[in-house]
């Protein structure tokens, strides 16, 4: 493939042009006659000097076979031309490994037909399968031969070459260029490269790409995810869309362990069988389709409820436009910022857990911080006043002794739950009986069996 | 309470003031009638917002010539606490007006007070108010209340096409003075939507009638915005700068532009759109065009036409534009130059800037030029004088105006370009700017950017000073004064620092300087990547959330840093441990998500969960946000916030600062940061009941040429055992000044020492000097509560 270049370009302080096309490279003065054109083949370079970027003059110096060519490329106003100089390198060098790959292409074909001349009694190579349509020129040998091999080998990649590039819908070039992924993706080595690579993110621990990972079980008769209060809330950190769906679906449209079922088998057993969607799937799918716009909602909203002390956005800055974006090292931008989705996480991680508290919610704080602040700065130089408070009782029994019970991390949510269900309502329901105290004290055995109902068998089993 | 100052009766809205006050306002008084400026530092959490109102609403009955009051913020979060506490000054005056029977004038305790803000902040429109960015919304506004737009929707009479906010305010509001009130941004949107007024057009009209003014700084520094704002201002106006110690870096950003090889393409794109509108125009309204061109032969500017506009037809539009961005003395008061008077002569001589400027921005290596050099290789190569250069920003204001652009925000290439042809032209004469060409950013990727960089702080506010007989600069942190004072360039009358008088000691610096194994923690470059120090840093962020109650906040010295040691600190496991005590929330580059962050970290304070925010110093936490009370009862600066010294801009200014004011880099470089320190770990109290440990960690900042740097009421604190310190230490003095501190205050106590009275104030008229403590008595004080005689 040939390309031509012309560049303005100085030879010995004369003016001219130099003209890379054709294996040759040509410099010819600005007004003829002023000096002789120089003409030099590729195949007499022998080297290509350049003066380093950023000095005074932009030059490039041809050694070839007969002597040099020395070329200075500067501007209209008088200064060194880099991008000048630049683009006639790019043009030189290309055309010095082409000769070069030429070379080595043409000893190549030479040394084969010498190996075909000398052994004549060896078997005919069976007839390739294809392919029907040439391939293009200007290839490799190895090249050549992995191509073809590609061919014989895969009858539907041989069709779609024949379908394609046969019918002149796409060049030869073109089609290799593309089919390169489609090859790349059946190699299961290298596809299993590929999906290990789009998942690691940088600034992000891979223990939170997949949090159930570590917690699942595989036994003989099947594969067992155990979804602990900390997984779930990895998953919530991780996945704004699920917990949009956990929080319309719980506990309205089904309990939560019905959820986590769906999600398990959408996201964990059908996800690697493929086949028809079932009924988590479409669930799912519907709020990943809608989570961005709901999320981005929700943050309107909250945000629209900030005060003015807190909302960082309402700024005066009119700076902006005039002196954006400087070069400074402590300087960063979204868009290129690799940490970015860590910190969110974080952020996430910590909203969850506030939203997950019904106390830390605003509406339940008796006052208002903010409001507080503008009506008594400075507290300590007014009267003594009495601070608001906020009411000491437990307004939700559950609650509370949830908040309690999410202290111990070992026992499981549901245990926990149904002991301390046990124990709270044995204290509501517990009525002193005074008459009891009137009776003589009883023998231990009867104590069991008055406050506790058990048999004596019981009570022996349980020493 | 009201007490006398020389001859002056000040109303203070509070039964007890602090000593602290009482001097300020001295102080105050002192400029004031000396017609002089200055300069003035008190103790963050002292009250200085009630004690400059109280005094200068008290001040203004007594000297009613006294004009009005201008009070520059930094933030529109001040601006509404500025407003709260204006309301309650005003109305403690007013009832003790009333009770004494002064015969003072309606207008005098009417009090109008208004909050200027950007029109994105102030707009009522559905569409414009959400709008992404400030530009968006200013275009927006425009092409709905610019007259022509509003001609274009009175002809299709179907009342599309213009805001129902901005005509209901043109048929009312343009000639109504408002009714008294305090109008902050909430009460001016409500005000609006009542009336069905405009709240920004509303309040910048308010702007000629109020007795108070609030509003961000640049609406005076910056020429381009103060020309169209405040150029009706009296000269008798007391201006007040509060948290003025950034101040420079304002003056010097509003005279410095930058510009990047995709804004000078973009200018292309501007140059063609506005070509083919004049052509558009020259088919079907030649006569527009040829009354421009006359009006600009006859020498009449543009800023002459918005007034007569405004006068003659009631009409704006023209006016919404930004000016040129040169100072008011540096305005050219001539005809634009015959070869950029026609449209399409300007449009060829801005295509020549782009190019021009455009090879420029070829060159691979970096360069600084001084500015002479620039104009004059400029002059020839494009064969013009610097005369046309000048006026190129005014010239593009007429031409937008006459060919009736509506999508300005569009046109912000052109006009950045405009902008940097104008300040060259202006100002290439003098040194006190910098040209400097990088043609890559920091990480080495081709990322070409032009910088026309002021140097010269005081360029921008000399105006100020010159238009306004008192401005006073003031904050928690500007110390050392009379550096600050130098680079501003002005002889102030009163220069005073003031530390903070105290019953019990409220706050408990320490500068901790190794880790518990000894390696010394600094957030140098060299050390960023030292597991050691990254490790250590981590502990002393763990230990202190174990021990310190509700909120804890953590500065680091940049973004890339931040995000630099929580990747590190989340393979260390740090994060984790840190989350067993306290939840953790991030400030971000997303604006969005750094107030939902700091929201949801102060629901975590208020439910007793307690959260640890991590954020960056000169970021928009740490210039903005408090962390009063039990939202920080701990601050940890981690690392020197050093600017980026790499920067040649900053390099070029440090240069001429040692030239020209005979200032050492060090001691610029270290006055920044420590300044910017200072804000930091001021941020953690807010008043004397308030209380907070500050952590410097950093060895660098046990030197004395850093640690002097800090304001002396920081240094007042700062005991000798507590100045190089490891964790464990910090840690154990930590817990006992927390254990101490939580007792209840007793206000008896205060009496005095830190509270005086309206008797021990007449005392100190009269010249008493106020008992003072010791460290040691403070210290005692904590524990006993007990040494008031």
């Amino acid at each position: 493939m040939s390309s031509s270049l012309t560049r303005k370009a100085k030879c010995e302080g004369v003016d001219g042009y130099v003209s890379v096309k054709d294996d040759t490279i040509t410099w010819f003065p600005d007004k003829p006659g002023s000096q002789t054109r120089k003409k030099i083949d590729v195949s007499q370079i022998t080297q290509v000097k350049k003066t380093p970027d950023g000095t005074s003059r932009a030059m490039i110096r041809i050694e070839h076979s007969n002597g040099k060519l020395t070329l200075e490329f500067v501007t209209k106003t008088g200064r060194a031309d880099f991008s000048e100089r630049l683009a006639v390198d790019d043009a030189v060098q290309g055309l010095r490994k082409s000769y070069k790959q030429k070379q080595i292409d043409e000893s190549e074909r030479a040394k084969a037909a010498e190996e075909a001349k000398l052994a004549p009694s060896a078997p005919a190579p069976a007839a390739p399968v294809g392919p029907i349509v040439p391939l293009e020129g200007n290839l490799s040998a190895q090249e050549y031969e992995r191509r073809m091999e590609v061919l014989n080998k895969r009858s539907d990649i041989n069709q779609l070459h024949k379908k394609l590039v046969g019918q002149g819908l796409v060049r030869d070039s073109k089609f290799w260029e593309f089919i390169r992924y489609r090859l790349e993706d059946d190699d299961p080595v290298k596809a299993q490269a590929s999906v290990k690579r789009k998942e690691v993110k940088r600034g992000f621990p891979t223990a939170w790409e997949d949090p159930t990972s570590s917690t699942a079980e595989s036994s003989g008769t099947g594969h067992r995810f155990v979804l602990t209060a900390a997984t779930r809330n990895k998953i919530f950190a991780q996945h704004p869309n699920i917990e949009l769906a956990f929080r319309d679906n719980v506990p309205k449209k089904m309990t939560g362990e019905e959820f986590w079922e769906k999600y398990s088998k959408s996201r964990y057993f059908h996800s690697s069988r493929g086949g028809t969607a079932t009924e988590a799937d479409k669930l799912f799918a519907l709020y990943d389709a809608q989570a961005p716009m709901k999320i981005a909602q929700e943050l309107r909203d909250r945000k629209a409820g900030l005060t003015t002390t807190l909302d960082l956005e309402k700024a005066d800055d009119h700076r902006v436009v005039h002196v954006q974006n400087v070069h400074q090292e402590g300087s960063s931008n979204i868009k290129n910022d690799m940490y970015l989705p860590k910190l969110q996480q974080l952020n996430r991680h910590g909203k969850l857990v506030l939203d997950s508290n019904a106390s830390s919610k605003p509406s339940d704080i008796a006052w208002s911080a903010d409001e507080d602040e503008l009506q008594h700065p400075l507290p300590d130089l007014e009267e003594d006043r009495n601070p608001p408070m906020i009411p000491l009782k437990i307004k939700n029994r559950m609650l509370f002794f949830e908040g309690l019970g999410a202290q111990s991390s070992t026992a499981e949510p549901s245990v926990r739950k149904h002991g301390l269900d046990a124990m709270s309502d044995r204290i509501s329901s517990w009525q002193p009986d005074l008459k009891r105290f009137a009776k003589p004290i009883p023998a231990s055995t009867s104590i069991y069996k008055e406050v506790f109902g058990l048999s004596d068998s019981a009570k022996l089993n349980s020493r | 309470m009201k007490f006398n100052i020389g001859d002056t009766t000040i109303y203070f809205p509070y039964p007890y003031v602090y000593p602290e006050q009482y001097e300020y306002m001295k102080e105050l008084k002192h400029a004031l009638e000396s017609h002089g400026h200055g300069i003035i530092e008190m103790p963050t959490g002292t009250g200085k917002t009630v004690t400059i109102l109280s005094f200068i609403m008290s001040y203004q009955i007594a000297q009613p010539d006294v004009g009005k009051l201008i009070y520059c913020t930094r933030t529109v979060g001040e601006m509404t606490k500025v407003m709260a506490e204006l309301e309650r000054v005003v109305a403690y005056r007013n009832k003790c007006l009333e009770e004494e029977n002064v015969d003072i004038s309606k207008a005098k305790q009417g009090v109008i007070a208004v909050g200027l803000t950007t029109r994105r902040n102030l707009c009522l429109h559905p569409d414009v108010s959400m709008a992404d960015s400030r530009e968006e919304a200013d275009s927006m506004c425009r092409s709905l209340t610019a007259s022509w737009a509003r001609s274009a929707a009175i002809e299709r009479s179907d009342g599309s096409g213009v805001c129902e906010y901005y005509e209901g305010y043109r048929n009312e509001g343009s000639d109504a003075v408002l009714p008294p009130g305090f109008y902050d941004i909430d009460r001016l949107m409500e005000f609006g939507k009542q009336r069905k007024w405009c709240p920004y057009y509303t309040a910048r009209h308010a702007l000629n009638f109020a007795n108070v003014v609030v509003y961000n700084y640049q609406y005076l520094l910056d020429p381009k915005i103060a020309g169209l704002i405040s150029n009706q201002l009296a000269r008798e106006s007391i201006v007040v700068f509060d948290e003025a110690h950034n101040i420079d870096n304002v003056c010097i950003d509003a005279l410095s532009v930058n510009l990047r090889k995709d804004t000078l393409g973009k200018c292309n794109g501007n140059l063609t759109t506005l070509s083919n509108k004049i052509s558009d125009y020259k088919a079907r309204d030649a006569a527009r065009l040829r009354e421009e061109y006359e009006r600009l032969v006859r020498g009449i500017s543009t800023t002459l036409i918005e007034q007569r506009t405004e006068q003659t037809m009631g009409e704006s539009g023209v006016s919404e534009l930004l000016g040129a961005p040169v100072l008011p003395q540096d305005i050219v008061e001539e005809t634009v130059p015959g070869n950029i008077r026609r449209a399409e002569h300007f449009i060829s001589f801005l295509r020549r800037i782009v190019e021009y400027l455009r090879e420029k921005m070829t060159i691979q290596h970096v360069f600084q030029e001084n500015p002479k050099l620039f104009l004059n290789q400029m002059q020839n190569t494009l064969m013009t004088d610097a005369k046309s250069l000048r006026f190129c920003s005014e010239r593009l204001k007429s031409l937008v105006t006459t060919l009736e652009v509506e999508n300005l925000s569009e046109m912000t290439p052109l006009q950045l370009v405009s902008d940097f042809a104008t300040l060259i032209g202006t100002y290439g004469r003098s040194d006190n700017f910098a040209i400097i060409f990088e043609p890559t950013d920091h990480s080495g990727i081709p990322d070409p950017l032009l910088q026309l960089a002021c140097l010269d702080a005081s360029l921008g506010i000399k105006p100020v000073f010159a238009r306004f007989q008192t401005v006073i600069l003031t904050s928690g942190t500007i110390s050392p004064l009379n550096l600050y004072s130098k680079i501003l360039g002005f002889s102030p009358i009163v220069a005073r620092s003031l530390s903070m008088s105290m019953e019990r000691k409220c706050i408990c610096p320490m500068i901790v300087s190794r880790g518990p194994d000894q390696v010394s923690m600094t957030s140098k470059f060299i050390s960023r990547d030292d597991l050691s120090v990254v490790r250590n840093y981590g502990n002393l962020v763990i230990e202190l959330a174990t021990h310190v109650p509700d909120g804890m906040v953590v500065f680091f010295t940049s973004y890339v840093y931040m995000e630099l040691m929580i990747s590190y600190w989340d393979e260390m496991n740090v994060i984790n441990r840190i989350l067993d005590k306290k939840l953790v929330f991030i400030e971000t580059p997303d604006i969005t998500e750094s107030s939902l962050a700091l929201d949801n970290y102060r629901r975590a304070c208020d439910c007793g969960r307690g959260a640890v925010f991590l954020c960056v110093a000169r970021g928009k936490v740490a210039e903005g946000i408090d962390f009063d009370g039990h939202y920080g009862r701990a601050v940890v600066v981690i690392g020197v916030p050093f600017q980026y010294t790499e920067s040649r801009v900053l390099r070029a200014r440090l240069e001429y600062m040692r030239l020209a004011l005979q200032i050492r880099e060090s001691d610029y470089l270290s006055f920044d940061a420590m300044r910017q320190a200072s804000q930091c770990i001021g941020r953690v109290i807010r008043s004397k009941s308030d209380y907070g440990i500050m952590v410097l960690a950093d060895k660098r900042f046990v030197r004395n040429e850093k640690r002097g740097k800090l304001p002396p009421w920081i240094l007042d604190c700062l005991e000798d055992a507590h100045v190089d310190m490891d964790t464990d230490e910090a840690v154990g003095t930590a817990r006992r000044f927390l254990k101490d501190l939580a007792q209840p205050m007793q206000k008896s106590t205060a009496l005095g020492i830190a509270l005086l009275t309206g008797r021990e104030v007449a005392d100190l008229e009269s010249g008493k000097a106020l008992p003072k403590l010791s460290m040691n008595e403070l210290r005692k004080g904590v524990t006993t509560g007990a040494f008031v005689e």
